[in-house]
């Protein structure tokens, strides 16, 4: 990809800069596209890879409303039709909605809060390789007419090994962990880059309203997705290893997959929501021609939002026999949710007040969100409400409700971002003869679907079947859905073909269409590989850089880091409140490392697939093995100390340092890992007090010496990465605490087995003994995945890559290992406690 | 409003399994909260969309509003006085429809299974039926709802909402049928290939002659009569 | 630029989420202490007395932050960004303060274990 620079306006001292980093920062041609790392190239990839997948999903979608348009019609087989809606809910949703939110944060992201890259960019291709390996994974098995149809949702004991006893429901179960593998890694990366990668001078509060959008976002990704990982692997290990967490008759329980489907299900919603609605925040400003009305309050709002999203995920349960005392609680809270929303709708039409705006296409599609996003929101706060739930729940209401929520959530911001951002990805103008009457077709067309569904729910249609009869009232219901879903299908590929033709014939533009005031559009476009020939400061905001002035001075190379230096991948990291520049982030350049560690967890889950669980295990150390490696090129291999970054600051690099980027990143990982703990206690307990079937007919007696011999030979362990982090510090070579610490780690696994082993009733029997084996793994795995620590450490001592200014890798192994101390205990502490529990219950 | 709701019913709301067209007393507290639900809506729905109206057509209509006001007026004053009674009113609603202890004069267990359900009268000499559910008009019944398999859902909307049938896990959902007459069931929990077809039929009679009707329609059919446990 | 402040430092933005964390703990025991007590039929009274007395725990919590927050004198030396995240961590602790009423509430009124 080669970038436009307007030589005469920049003179050659920016050319010559741009060739430079051009050099440096550009991705080869041909196959060695596939080790790209940049985050432009690959937040493109993103969301034209979820846009393949949103006209797969759509075209699935429109088969349904083919087979409802009459009844009793035969267009498919009960069992192809299953698979057909389970997809469309499946591919919507984990390939399409959440990737081009994903997309859009990895593209927009460092461009808009003044940086060059993300903090990790090989982190981001892998991301994106699990991402369209997983989705391929899924939507693939339809080919083979294998793919999953128990439904989005997937709930047990349908999808059980019982009653989907094919491989459909481990399609869905291993492809969608696969992917969400990309989700957890786009968080950590978007977390940790917003924290400490931006342009310096930009204190939090003077971010872009966008970068708080994508923070909260990433944030809620962190503690949202486990739930829902733990929930597959359980379920998976229930399929293939027989073991009883979700089967009523063995003591487990339907109901727990449940709670953790939704504990992730409904912060997803808002996960979705919350980057558009960011986008809508940048963008409603620049066409209202004024600044954004109540920076503060949206601040806080969406804080708000995005705790309260957690509390609600029981609103999908109303009708699985919860008290109604508890009920209570998710229904409030389901309504109280309205309020953050309304104080952001209310901003923006408070910031539409107090400016001049402009009407054009981004604002056409501003005005979609408006209508049904109002409808979806108002549908919401109905179904909130128990006792109209009780009626509405698994009806085509919620479906009604569904499709306008996503819609006005996703869709409608989705296409005023993009005809907004698309100049800048593009450099070119959109033509609007087309956008126009291709508006018109998705709205109409979408509220005649969808809007007539909320009255085929109430006259009694439960979503999910594939006939009716033709005498419940519901015929011309579903015919004019069906007709509305044809013409919103028009409409979508009147917009594919206007986007097709602005990438052709659209007018070129060379900096802001829009008189914008964010910083991706200081820069020429579209954008180079680098974004910044050099990195401004930020002196006011938020949102107010006046990126017109700024650009040609940008280019000259008169802002920070206007320079190639080593062959370097340079952008600044920050202190991160304040935004004073803190250290020199050298960043990785192009690898196919990403490529091939994802292409041996694909293989691990073909693998699994076809139950050759061997070979699994082996790609899975392949992967470990990978990872590893991927450790030994990260970082600088000599001290540097402080390094000039332009404007008279010096900062030492990223590895010199205590707080940078792998630190954090780590920090934000062990958050969603304690998440992932924190629903498996949360599991173990849910089981002992719900469950059907306990207690079981013997329990056993908890061995406390070896639990205790476990938590010793753990805190053996991390006190001596202690002593390999001192003796790093001080120079030293550290092997005897690296050795000492693996022996500890060994010992603790090995007793950990033994534990497993000891276990009554046996795993497979009750869910009492599964639950035990869980957590009893849970600890072993983290204290193997301590021993890779130990083991990268050990190789990078070797190749130079630490010295005591360079001590962060015994830092993370430390911390990793304090982690599986903590959990550990709490672990094994509850195992022991288990029996003790069981007895409370009495017979 | 239940005559508002009756009404509508009649024009454009009717069909055997509609939740507008109310023939318990559970369904017609639900179908009056919904319709106040849907006048307080549309007046939201007109409020939002005429206000983005105004600020589009007519620039510098709202500027005499400061933000501040415009965020607390919209945001939170007017969530707050609409949500406030809105829950009060909806968990009232819901506690009325809850099957409290000794009220109910018949309990029936219903049991989903793959694709079936069968229904047991355990005050009426435990007989029981298949895809044929038969109540005493005007008397409140408790149903015991339970899944044999997986999860399936029991829902006769014109009586009241639903309540899944979870393998392992017993949930009580009283009903009650306001006239005799013929109404229909059916499962609202995907179960498989099986799900769109898994109705069944409640047929209501009299009070005073329901435990004759009851035997007489369990001799009568063979299916309903082989005890499967 | 304004007169030289200190940056402020990264574990205030807690502050920002501390209200909300309270709601968390009080959402989360009140439902285990409320499934708990249902599991092993604790009669409605204390049930409730304990529903209502965690509920008003985890207030009083929420209570006192926000009167740490209102009487805070030691953000005055972070300038601007500083008084940005003091105003921002109240309002989300009063924000939080509101939630935990308006969701939790109903463990006071309504029917306990039906």
């Amino acid at each position: 990809m080669s970038a436009s620079v307007d030589q005469s306006a920049q003179g050659s001292p920016a050319l010559q800069l741009h060739r430079q980093l051009a050099a440096i920062w550009g991705t080869g041609p041909g196959l060695q596209r596939l080790a790209a790392v940049n985050h432009s190239i690959i937040g493109r990839r993103f969301m034209a890879t979820a846009f393949v997948f949103f006209a797969i999903g759509g075209v699935l979608g429109m088969l349904t409303r083919v087979q409802l348009a009459t009844p009793t019609a035969d267009f498919m087989t009960p069992g192809t039709y299953n698979q057909v809606f389970t997809l469309h809910g499946s591919v919507m949703l984990f390939l399409f909605a959440i990737p081009l939110v994903e997309g859009m944060g990895v593209y927009l992201t460092p461009k808009i809060l003044g940086a060059r890259d993300l903090a990790f960019p090989r982190l981001t291709a892998f991301g994106y390789w699990c991402y369209l390996f997983g989705g391929s994974i899924l939507t693939g098995a339809l080919l083979f007419g294998v793919a999953p149809d128990g439904g989005w949702f997937m709930y047990t004991p349908l999808s059980s090994n019982v009653y989907t006893p094919g491989v459909n429901a481990d399609v869905w179960l291993l492809g969608v962990t696969f992917v969400e593998i990309s989700a957890l890694a786009f968080a950590v990366e978007i977390i940790v880059s917003i924290l400490k990668i931006r342009a310096p001078g930009m204190s939090l509060d003077r971010m872009p309203i966008f970068g708080w959008y994508m923070l909260i976002t990433a944030l809620m990704m962190v503690a949202a997705f486990p739930p829902l990982i733990l929930g597959s692997i359980l379920l998976e290990v229930e399929r293939a290893f027989h073991l009883p967490f979700f089967d009523p008759t063995r003591g487990g329980d339907a109901l727990l997959w449940q709670h953790l489907f939704w504990l992730f299900g409904h912060p997803d919603v808002y996960i979705i929501f919350l980057p558009m609605a960011g986008a809508l925040s940048t963008i409603i400003p620049v066409l209202a021609g004024g600044p954004l009305v109540g920076y503060r309050a949206i601040v806080v709002a969406i804080i708000a939002l995005a705790f309260v999203s957690f509390g609600i995920w029981v609103h999908h349960m109303f009708t699985v026999g919860i008290p109604h005392l508890a009920l209570a609680f998710f229904s409030a809270s389901s309504a109280i949710v309205a309020v953050p929303t309304a104080v952001q709708v209310f901003a923006w039409l408070a910031t539409l007040a107090h400016g001049r705006p402009r009407w054009n296409v981004p604002m056409l599609y501003v005005f979609g969100f408006f209508f049904i996003f109002a409808l979806g929101g108002l549908t919401g706060v109905m179904l909130a409400m128990v006792p109209f739930d009780w009626q509405a729940h698994n009806t085509y209401f919620v479906v009604a409700h569904m499709h306008y929520v996503v819609a006005g959530a996703l869709a409608f911001p989705m296409l005023a971002a993009l005809y907004y951002w698309l100049p800048l990805l593009t450099g070119r103008m959109a033509i609007h003869q087309l956008s126009v009457p291709a508006f018109w077709l998705v709205f109409v067309g979408f509220n005649l679907t969808f809007f007539l569904m909320h009255l085929t729910g109430l006259r009694g249609m439960p979503r999910r079947i594939y006939t009716y009869t033709g005498e419940e009232g519901w015929n011309w219901l579903n015919l004019l859905s069906s007709v509305g879903g044809f013409i919103m299908t028009i409409g979508f590929a009147l917009v594919v073909i206007d986007l097709l033709a602005q990438l052709r014939y659209g007018r070129r533009v060379r900096r802001d269409p829009w008189k914008a005031e964010t910083l991706e559009w200081a820069m020429p476009i579209p954008p180079a590989p680098y974004n910044f020939a050099s990195i401004p400061h930020v002196e006011i905001g938020p949102d107010r850089p006046a990126p017109d002035g700024l650009a040609p001075s940008l280019a000259r190379g008169e802002g920070y880091l206007g320079f190639a230096r080593n062959g370097w991948q340079e952008t600044l990291g920050v202190h991160m409140t304040s935004g004073a520049p803190e250290q020199l982030i050298v960043l990785s350049r192009s690898t196919y490392l990403p490529l091939y560690t994802a292409l041996a967890i694909a293989v691990a889950v073909l693998a699994m697939l076809f139950h050759f669980y061997l070979p699994a295990l082996a790609a899975a150390l392949v992967v470990a093995g990978l990872f590893v490696l991927a450790g030994q090129s990260a970082g600088l291999s000599r001290d540097y100390g402080p390094l000039p970054v332009g404007q008279g600051v010096s900062v030492p690099p990223h590895t010199e340092l205590a707080g940078s980027p792998p630190w954090w990143a780590l920090v934000f990982t062990l958050i969603a890992d304690g998440t992932l703990f924190a629903s498996l206690l949360f599991g173990t307990l849910y089981l002992w007090i719900s469950a059907p079937n306990w207690p079981p007919p013997q329990t056993f007696t908890p061995d406390l010496g070896l639990a205790f011999a476990t938590v010793v030979a753990l805190l053996v362990a991390a006190a001596a990465a202690r002593g390999s982090q001192r003796s790093i510090s001080a120079g030293g070579t550290a092997r005897g605490w690296i050795g000492l610490a693996a022996l500890g780690l060994v010992v603790a696994i090995a007793v950990v087995v033994g534990l497993i082993g000891d276990i009554v009733p046996r795993p497979t029997e009750h869910a009492l003994g599964a639950t035990a084996a869980a957590l009893l793994a849970y600890v072993a795995f983290h204290a193997g995945i301590g021993l890779l620590f130990l083991l990268s450490n050990l190789l990078r001592l070797r190749g130079g890559f630490l010295s005591s200014r360079r001590s962060m890798d015994p830092h993370l192994t430390r911390l990793w290992l304090d982690y599986t101390v903590v959990t550990g205990v709490i672990a094994l502490g509850l195992v022991s406690a288990l029996p003790a529990l069981v007895r409370s219950l009495g017979t | 409003m239940i005559q508002l709701g009756s009404t509508v019913a009649l024009t454009g709301c009717g069909g055997p399994l509609s939740t507008l067209s109310a023939a318990g007393p559970a369904a017609d507290a639900i179908a009056t909260l919904w319709w106040v639900m849907l006048g307080g809506s549309a007046a939201i729905f007109a409020l939002v969309l005429g206000l983005f109206a105004l600020v589009i057509l007519r620039p510098g209509w709202g500027s005499s509003v400061s933000p501040a006001r415009w965020i607390v007026l919209g945001g939170l004053v007017l969530p707050g006085m609409v949500l406030t009674p809105l829950v009060a009113y909806a968990l009232i609603t819901g506690e009325r429809l809850l099957p409290l202890a000794g009220i109910a004069r018949q309990r029936i267990e219903a049991e989903g299974r793959q694709w079936s359900w069968t229904f047991r009268y355990p005050g009426e000499g435990g007989v029981q039926t298949v895809n044929v559910l038969h109540l005493p008009a005007g008397v409140s019944v408790d149903m015991a709802v339970s899944g044999f398999d997986v999860i399936h859902s029991f829902w006769i909307p014109r009586f009241a909402g639903k309540i899944d049938a979870v393998p392992g896990h017993v949930n009580v959902l009283r009903i009650q049928a306001d006239e005799p007459g013929r109404y229909e069931g059916q499962c609202s929990e995907f179960c498989g290939i099986g799900h769109a077809l898994m109705r069944f039929a409640v047929i209501v009679h009299p009070a005073k002659d329901f435990s004759a009707a009851l035997a007489q329609a369990a001799a009568s059919s063979p299916a309903s009569t082989k005890a499967k446990e | 630029m304004t007169a030289r402040t200190c940056p402020l430092p990264p574990g205030y933005l807690w502050w920002l989420a501390a209200g909300f964390l309270v709601w968390c703990s009080a959402l989360v025991s009140v439902y285990a202490v409320h499934a708990i007590g249902c599991t092993f039929a604790w009669s409605a009274g204390p049930l409730r007395l304990g529903l209502t007395l965690v509920l008003f725990a985890h207030l009083a919590v929420i209570g006192w932050m926000w009167h740490r927050l209102g009487g805070a004198d030691q953000i005055r030396d972070f300038g601007q960004t500083g008084a940005f995240f003091h105003m921002a961590a109240v309002w989300a602790t009063i924000a939080a303060f509101a939630t935990t009423v308006f969701t939790l509430g109903a463990t006071t009124l309504l029917n306990v274990c039906m």
